[in-house]
């Protein structure tokens, strides 16, 4: 995976784990490296200082005990909960339903992925022209969503698979997810979107 | 890998503490929830209580019901990281863990930073800008308590000029690629410098009472 193709949480996660403190060094060094990052970047660091502060103030209490106790009986709680069997993952006949079992919304896997949450909702109502959706989106979304690579390009509009189930669906529409929904391609989203700035759209149209 | 049999081993001779947390919460991805299920129980366990006081020191006791609800849900993602087959959190935890609940807590605390602004207007004169900053990790327990209210009474943006500017941020620079409180969060020179005096005299103010 290449740096450019990294998603927010990776680009964090290392901002978080590679310095020790939030200081203006490391905001500077982190900002210019991920600029299209760069407002998370900096939010990351004035939370992460405030934890700090806060570290700084709290002392122990007697309630400590307390919320130990809960933690511990949640987790034993959560544990008994996951012997429940859930619906298989890879039952999902569309994008739209795959967003929906990993627990996400749109707007979520748009910050992840740094990019107006209109254009990943485009995409997963299938108004996106598959073949001009870049790999590095196609990727990302793939992570976010624990799917392969190939069963999401499968479900974009005019994809093998969409195709092959809006056939076989019983006369049923399945999802959005046919050919003649697809309106715009995804450089024409992006352009489109409000709300993105200079450096994110630099990456989608010009890197990814 | 520690097999089960070590595991009770551990759990039975009291050495828990010294083994690093990654290592616990692979553990628990890792054992055989069925076979070993009351083992898994217990490390899942002691690593929420881990996690629990970790993030306890981190979070104010002035949140809403005592930031008890922000530690919860954030313990919450990581029982998922633990649970759930493929979580895209789970390889993130077994390198840092701490470092990955700070990121879950950051996500508490950005969607309770929106919700809970109540501002305070206060009169600022121009002198408190030059006194000493106490050390807040020397304060009494007494002083602690009241800054600690007076953090999470004022609008979220002064709190936040006031974090950075105990991190060492300056309120305001002049180099292009300079980081400030002002560029970090967005606000012209005057309002970043305005806060910071703010934030300032309140809490010397506060610390004297």
């Amino acid at each position: 995976m290449t740096t450019n193709m990294e998603l927010l949480e990776d680009v964090l996660f290392a901002f978080r784990c590679k310095n020790e403190r939030p200081s203006i060094d490391a905001v500077l060094d982190w900002t210019s490296r991920y600029p299209r990052f760069a407002n998370e970047i900096r939010e990351a660091a004035v939370l992460w200082a405030e934890m700090e502060t806060q570290e700084d103030l709290n002392r122990p209490s007697p309630d400590d005990e307390r919320l130990v106790a809960e933690a511990r009986s949640a987790a034993l709680s959560a544990l008994h909960r996951a012997s429940v069997p859930r619906p298989h993952a890879a039952e999902a006949r569309s994008l739209a339903e795959a967003v929906r079992h990993a627990g996400v919304t749109a707007a979520e896997l748009a910050r992840q992925m740094s990019l107006p949450a209109s254009v990943v909702s485009q995409v997963v109502r299938g108004k996106i022209m598959g073949a001009t959706i870049p790999e590095t989106f196609t990727r990302m979304l793939a992570r976010l969503l624990g799917r392969e690579i190939e069963w999401v390009r499968g479900h974009y509009p005019g994809g093998v698979i969409a195709a092959y189930s809006a056939v076989s669906g019983n006369g049923q529409t399945i999802g959005v997810s046919t050919s003649n929904s697809a309106e715009l391609t995804f450089q024409e989203s992006v352009m489109d979107a409000n709300g993105i700035d200079e450096a994110q759209r630099r990456f989608w149209l010009e890197e990814a | 890998m520690r097999n089960p049999d070590e595991w009770d081993r551990i759990l039975g001779s009291g050495l828990l503490p010294s083994v690093r947390p990654e290592e616990i919460f692979v553990a628990c991805r890792t054992l055989d929830r069925h076979a070993d299920g009351k083992l898994v129980g217990e490390l899942m366990a002691a690593l929420a209580e881990i996690g629990a006081r970790y993030l306890r020191k981190r979070v104010s006791a002035n949140k809403p019901n005592g930031g008890t609800d922000i530690i919860h849900a954030t313990l919450g993602k990581l029982q998922d990281a633990i649970l759930i087959h493929e979580h895209p959190d789970a390889a993130g935890y077994a390198i840092g863990f701490f470092a990955k609940l700070d990121l879950r807590l950051l996500d508490q605390l950005r969607k309770t930073t929106k919700c809970s602004s109540r501002e305070r207007p206060v009169e600022v004169d121009e002198e408190g800008q030059e006194l000493e900053f106490p050390d807040l990790a020397a304060a009494t327990p007494e002083q602690a308590m009241v800054l600690d209210e007076l953090l999470q009474d004022v609008d979220p943006r002064k709190r936040h000029a006031l974090v950075l500017t105990i991190a060492g941020y300056p309120a305001y620079t002049d180099r292009p690629d300079g980081v400030s409180i002002a560029s970090m969060l967005g606000v012209s020179r005057k309002t970043a410098e305005t806060w910071v005096r703010e934030m300032r005299k309140l809490v010397l103010e506060r610390i004297k009472e």
